[in-house]
């Protein structure tokens, strides 16, 4: 019972690990996988469907009546309506469903809100930086799973729309492969909302708080775009939405320039991701570290 | 006498090196608030030094400007010659830090939590927190969740007393502990300073901090305010008894008395004797006493700590 455990401490001075310890990422992937998993399923599931549900819609000559809308009609719908004329058109609509944006957006907020708002609101922070690891190092880490879970994400999103023209056996109408510039735009719509998440979760104690803002972020960005389009004096608005670098639903319909497109989207989506990134790793290694409540 | 003097005087032996824990004129504002205020203090390596006062004293606002999670706003902190805030990291590797209110990651298993610190600290970590697991009698396949306040706090024990550092800094250890767990706590606390750590600890239990400190630092309104070493407190003794007519003087019959001659004081009807140092000397006087209910107690620290936070107390800072 009276074992000494503890040995002399002058013998074995105790070492740093490396910048990225392996436990600070099996941590954030232990924190992440299952919801990660749902969103997973979730996705692959809701693009077969809506495969299937797009394949259902035959516009025959109704096409025609499509594309003879006004312009405005387009400016007030928020993206051209020729999307709809074509198989893959209205397939690519998938990535700009709201259960695709939404699994997105809670997979970035839910992330992006714990690394640090969430850890401090839970108490679970002093033990974490009571161990040898630099606050920088809890951000980056939390980072890397996060962004691993978006490539996934994304990536699994192509998969269930490939899966699905294959099973509606679509495959000689619709290339899979016009979908890849999606799957990518979707990724980097959901590298910047997690970016921008933990930037706001690096300035606060309570998650629910963050995930509030992020909310409330999220629905002003929608609003930029929904109004800079119909209204013309107020077309600059979406220089100031990130929606303004998510056109999925475009670049299927545009194999020719696609590749160009989603690169200078995802450019800016990534970039000023990056930014996020680098605010909250300052803001985390100044800031002090509050009691928890 | 002002904190940045309690230092001089009571460790005058202690140089830089000596010490593991430095601070000189630490300042923590919070807005208009001032937690902690120009705390010069020093801990010798491998003493246990306790730290005391009421909420708000500054005690842990003190801890988390030796952790780095706070920066100061004036003057500096040092563990092992390191600034705890620019080099926490590194401060961290020769630190253990047990919270007051401990939480660990709810989604662990014990073992996990277990796995996890294991996987930042050294390669003997794991080891060593399943053997104190398996002392402080903890069920490690359980969920955090899913664990009482008390299991969940000897699960943080465990995990921090594993740590090969040689600096414990412990927040309440034995908060929401049974008493048996709590003795086996402080059993293990002593062991660390045994070993040749330093352990700082924070409590509100009068009587741990009086079995396991070394010395006792007590807080009021962010400043040091005494600086008590427990081994002269441990000799000092408290005589009462009855008594009629004015005080007597203090005896003369030994150098020691001469020396350090007792304080006598009337307390209503009672006489107060507080005997510096041992009792043999005194004994001999006080059978010559025409005294009746003669009580003999040790002083405690209680009768210290009640000197600085006892409603209508206001002393300058002092050493003993």
């Amino acid at each position: 019972m009276t074992t000494v455990l503890l040995t002399d401490a002058h013998a074995t001075l105790p070492r740093m690990k490396g910048p990225l310890p392996r436990a600070l990422l099996w941590k954030a992937w232990n924190d992440a996988r299952w919801l990660l998993a749902a969103l997973v399923v979730l996705n692959v599931v809701f693009q077969v469907i809506y495969v299937w549900l797009a394949s259902q819609v035959q516009l025959g000559a109704l096409s025609l009546f499509v594309r003879a809308l006004p312009a405005s009609f387009e400016k007030f719908v928020g993206f051209p309506l020729e999307v709809f004329t074509t198989p893959t058109g209205r397939m690519a609509m998938a990535y700009v469903h709201p259960v695709t944006t939404s699994a997105a957006a809670a997979w970035a907020i839910a992330r992006g809100s714990d690394c640090v708002s969430g850890e401090i609101g839970r108490g679970t922070m002093e033990m974490l930086l009571a161990q040898p690891v630099r606050r920088w190092s809890v951000i980056v880490t939390h980072a890397l799973i996060t962004t691993a879970g978006a490539v996934l994400l994304a990536t699994l999103a192509w998969v269930g729309t490939w899966l699905g023209i294959r099973g509606m056996g679509y495959q000689d109408q619709v290339l899979a492969s016009s979908f890849l510039p999606s799957a990518l735009n979707l990724f980097g719509f959901i590298f910047f909302l997690a970016a921008v998440s933990t930037l706001v979760s690096a300035f606060g104690s309570d998650r629910r708080r963050t995930i509030g803002i992020m909310c409330g972020f999220y629905l002003v960005q929608l609003l930029f775009r929904l109004v800079s389009g119909p209204v013309a004096w107020l077309w600059w608005l979406e220089y100031f939405s990130f929606f303004g670098a998510y056109w999925p639903e475009l670049l299927s319909v545009h194999p020719n320039t696609a590749w160009t497109e989603v690169l200078k989207y995802d450019g800016a989506l990534i970039g000023f991701g990056l930014l996020a990134y680098a605010g909250a790793i300052v803001q985390f290694n100044r800031r002090d570290l509050p009691a928890p409540l | 006498m002002h904190a940045a003097s309690l230092e001089s005087a009571v460790a005058p032996r202690a140089t830089h090196a000596a010490n593991i824990v430095v601070t000189r004129g630490l300042t923590k504002q919070f807005g208009s608030l001032t937690a902690l205020d120009g705390v010069d203090f020093t801990v010798p390596r491998g003493e246990i030094c306790g730290l005391l006062g009421p909420n708000g004293a500054g005690k842990s606002t003190l801890i988390r400007l030796l952790l780095g999670y706070l920066r100061p706003t004036a003057g500096e902190a040092r563990i092992d010659g390191l600034d705890c805030y620019t080099q926490s990291p590194a401060v961290h590797a020769r630190t253990a830090y047990l919270p007051g209110d401990a939480r660990l990651f709810a989604q662990m298993r014990g073992s996990d939590v277990l796995k996890f610190f294991a996987g930042l600290r050294d390669a003997g970590y794991a080891d060593r927190a399943a053997g104190l697991a398996g002392r402080l009698d903890l069920d490690l396949t359980r969920h955090t969740a899913a664990m009482s306040t008390g299991m969940r706090q000897k699960l943080a024990l465990a995990a921090v007393l594993a740590v090969d550092a040689p600096l414990l800094v412990l927040d309440e250890p034995t908060a929401n502990l049974d008493p048996t767990v709590r003795g086996e706590v402080l059993s293990l606390v002593r062991e660390a300073r045994d070993a040749g750590r330093t352990v700082l600890f924070s409590s509100h239990v009068l009587d741990e901090v009086e079995t396991a400190c070394d010395r006792v630092v007590v807080l009021r309104r962010g400043r040091f305010v005494h600086l008590q070493d427990m081994h002269h407190l441990r000799r000092q003794h408290r005589i009462r008894m009855r008594w009629q007519g004015p005080p007597p003087e203090p005896p003369r019959t030994s150098a020691e008395l001469l020396a350090d001659p007792p304080e006598i004081r009337l307390d209503g009807n009672d006489l107060v004797i507080i005997a510096p140092g041992p009792l043999a000397p005194l004994l001999g006087w006080l059978a010559t006493l025409p005294a009746d209910e003669v009580r003999i107690e040790p002083v405690g620290l209680a009768a210290v700590y009640e000197q600085f936070h006892s409603p209508d107390s206001a002393p300058a800072d002092s050493t003993t």
